[in-house]
C-alpha cells in the first residue's frame, strides 16, 4: 500500500514536473516565428505607416504609427541614431527630416488614435490635407522634431469628436 | 445585444446561473427561515439539493468566466479603436446615459466571477465537512453559504446581462491601448526602472516562503488547523497574491511580451498562453489556503474535530503545488524569454 502511494505520488510529481517545464517551452517554441509587430504596444504593423527608429547602440525598433514612435523615443535617455517613416504613396522607407507630415481627420490606427500621415513630396502632403480636412505640420508641430509627443491619444480622439459635432 | 457565438453562449449561461441561483436563495431562506416547521428527513433531503445547486453553481461559475473573457476578446474586431481586451473594458467611458456604465460594469463583473468561484468552493467545503459530521450541526453554516453564493450569482447575471444588452457599436473609446493611455497618466516604466528591481526577488522569494509554510503545516496535524497558523496562511497568502498582481503587470507582461513599455495582464494571457495556466495555479493556490481557513473557522464544531485538521492538510498540500507550478512556469517562461 505505502508502494502504490509512493509510485502515485512520484507519478503526479513527475507530470506536474513536465507539465510547468514543458508548457513554457512550447509555449515560447510556438511564438518563435512572430510577425513584425510594434515595438511599443505589440500592435501588428501596416507597411505603410511603418515607423523605424535607429537607437543610439544601432539596434532597429519598428512601431505601428508616429505616436508610438515618439512615446517610445521620448523615453530613451540617449539621442536615436536614425528614424525612418513611410511615404504612404509609394511606401518606401524615408528619413523623417525629408518627409512631409499632415494630421488630418482619418485615422492611421484606431487603437493609437494617430491621424498624423507621411509623405515623401509636397504636392501629395497637400492633396491629403485636402481631401481629408487636414494640415500640413511644420516647424515644432512636426513630429521628431521636440521631446514632446505631437499629441496625446485621448486628446486627439476628442479633439475630432468636437468636430464631427 | 452582439449576435456573435460567444455572446449566445454567454446569454445562456446567465439563463441557467439565474434560475440555479434563484432556486439556490429560495432554498437557502425556506431553510433558514422555517426549519422548525420542517421535519428532519425533510430538511437532510434539502441539504442534497443545495449541494447539487452548490457544485451547479460552481461548474457554472467557472464556465462564465472563461466564457467573459473568449466573449471580450471577440469584441475586439467588433469595436473600432480596441487593441485588445482592454479597449473593450474602455467601451462607453466618458459616455452619456446607460452607455457611461459599461467600464463600470465590466469591472463589477470581472471582480465578481473569481469571488463567486471562491464561495462556490466554500459551500462545497462546507458540504464535505457536513456530510462527514453526519449530524446537523453544520446545516445552518452551509445554507447561509449557499444563500450568499445565490445572491452573490444573481447580482453577477444582473451585471452581466446589462453589459451584454446595451449596445455598444458606434460607441467611441478614449484610449483602444493601455499603453497611450499609460503614458497620459505618467505612470508606465520601462522594465528594470524606478521600483521594478524589487519585484522579481520579492515575488520568488513570496512564493517560496508559502511553499515552505504550506508544506509544513500540510505535515504537522497540530498546527495545521490552528486559528493563529490560519491567519498567518491567510495573510501570508493575500501578500503574495499582491506582489503577484504587480510582478505579472510590471515584469513579466513587458518582459514576455518583449514590449517594455506594455504593462498589459489581457495581452500577456492573449499573447503567452501558458501563462493562463501558471495564473490558474496561482488562483488556485489562494483558493486553497482561503477554502482551508473557512474549513477551519466556519467549519469547527465538536462533530468534525476529529477528521477536521487531516482536511485543511489536504488544502495545505494543493495550495503549495499550485504556488511551487505557478512560481516554477514563470521562472522557466522569464528565462527562455
Amino acid at each position: 500500500m505505502a508502494g502504490v502511494t509512493r509510485q502515485r505520488f512520484w507519478l503526479t510529481l513527475i507530470l506536474g514536473g513536465l507539465t510547468v517545464v514543458g508548457l513554457p517551452i512550447l509555449g515560447t517554441w510556438c511564438r518563435r516565428h512572430r510577425l513584425p509587430r510594434c515595438d511599443l504596444d505589440g500592435a501588428p504593423i501596416e507597411p505603410i505607416y511603418a515607423v523605424q527608429i535607429v537607437d543610439a547602440g544601432g539596434v532597429k525598433h519598428e512601431f505601428c504609427c508616429i505616436l508610438c514612435a515618439e512615446f517610445w523615443l521620448k523615453q530613451q535617455t540617449a539621442a536615436s541614431r536614425e528614424v525612418r517613416v513611410t511615404d504612404e504613396v509609394s511606401g518606401q522607407p524615408i528619413t523623417a527630416d525629408d518627409a512631409y507630415f499632415v494630421r488630418s481627420a482619418t485615422f492611421t490606427n484606431q487603437a493609437t488614435g494617430n491621424r498624423v500621415h507621411t509623405f515623401q513630396e509636397r504636392r501629395d502632403a497637400e492633396q491629403h490635407a485636402h481631401d481629408h480636412f487636414g494640415h500640413l505640420l511644420e516647424g515644432p508641430e512636426r513630429p521628431f522634431s521636440t521631446d514632446l509627443p505631437a499629441e496625446p491619444l485621448p486628446s486627439a480622439r476628442r479633439a475630432l469628436r468636437s468636430m464631427r459635432m | 445585444m452582439s449576435g456573435n457565438g460567444y455572446a449566445v453562449i454567454g446569454g445562456f449561461l446567465e439563463l441557467l446561473r439565474f434560475g440555479a441561483a434563484s432556486i439556490a436563495v429560495v432554498l437557502g431562506l425556506r431553510t433558514l427561515c422555517f426549519s422548525s416547521s420542517a421535519s428532519q428527513s425533510r430538511l437532510e433531503n434539502r441539504s442534497y439539493l443545495s449541494a447539487l445547486l452548490a457544485y451547479l453553481l460552481l461548474g457554472l461559475a467557472l464556465a462564465s468566466w472563461i466564457v467573459l473573457y473568449l466573449l471580450l476578446d471577440s469584441f475586439v474586431p467588433e469595436s473600432p479603436g480596441a487593441m485588445c481586451i482592454y479597449g473593450v473594458t474602455r467601451i462607453g467611458d466618458g459616455s452619456p446615459g446607460l452607455t457611461g456604465w459599461l467600464p463600470t460594469l465590466i469591472a463589477a463583473v470581472q471582480v465578481m466571477k473569481p469571488v463567486q468561484v471562491f464561495v462556490a468552493g466554500a459551500v462545497v467545503v462546507l458540504y464535505w465537512l457536513y456530510r462527514r459530521a453526519g449530524t446537523p450541526s453544520l446545516r445552518p453554516r452551509f445554507v447561509t453559504a449557499l444563500l450568499l453564493l445565490g445572491i452573490l450569482s444573481l447580482g453577477d447575471v444582473v451585471a452581466e446581462t446589462t453589459y451584454l444588452l446595451v449596445p455598444k457599436r458606434d460607441v467611441a473609446i478614449n484610449t483602444g491601448c493601455c499603453s497611450p493611455a499609460a503614458a497620459e497618466a505618467h505612470t508606465t516604466q520601462p522594465v528594470g526602472t524606478a521600483d521594478a528591481h524589487w519585484l522579481p526577488p520579492v515575488y520568488f522569494a513570496c512564493h517560496l516562503l508559502m511553499v515552505g509554510l504550506l508544506w509544513s503545516g500540510g505535515r504537522s496535524t497540530e498546527m495545521s488547523a490552528a486559528a493563529p497558523w490560519l491567519i498567518v496562511a491567510l495573510a501570508a497568502s493575500a501578500v503574495t497574491l499582491y506582489v503577484a498582481a504587480r510582478f505579472l503587470v510590471d515584469i513579466a507582461a513587458p518582459v514576455l511580451l518583449h514590449l517594455p513599455y506594455h504593462h498589459c495582464l489581457y495581452d500577456l494571457v492573449g499573447t503567452v498562453k501558458e501563462s493562463a495556466v501558471a495564473i490558474g495555479l496561482l488562483l488556485w493556490g489562494t483558493f486553497c489556503v482561503g477554502w482551508a481557513c473557512v474549513a477551519g473557522w466556519c467549519g469547527r464544531s465538536p462533530d468534525t474535530q476529529a477528521f477536521l485538521a487531516p482536511e485543511i492538510q489536504r488544502f495545505w498540500t494543493w495550495a503549495w503545488m499550485g504556488y511551487l507550478g505557478s512560481s516554477a512556469m514563470f521562472a522557466v517562461d522569464l528565462w527562455l524569454a
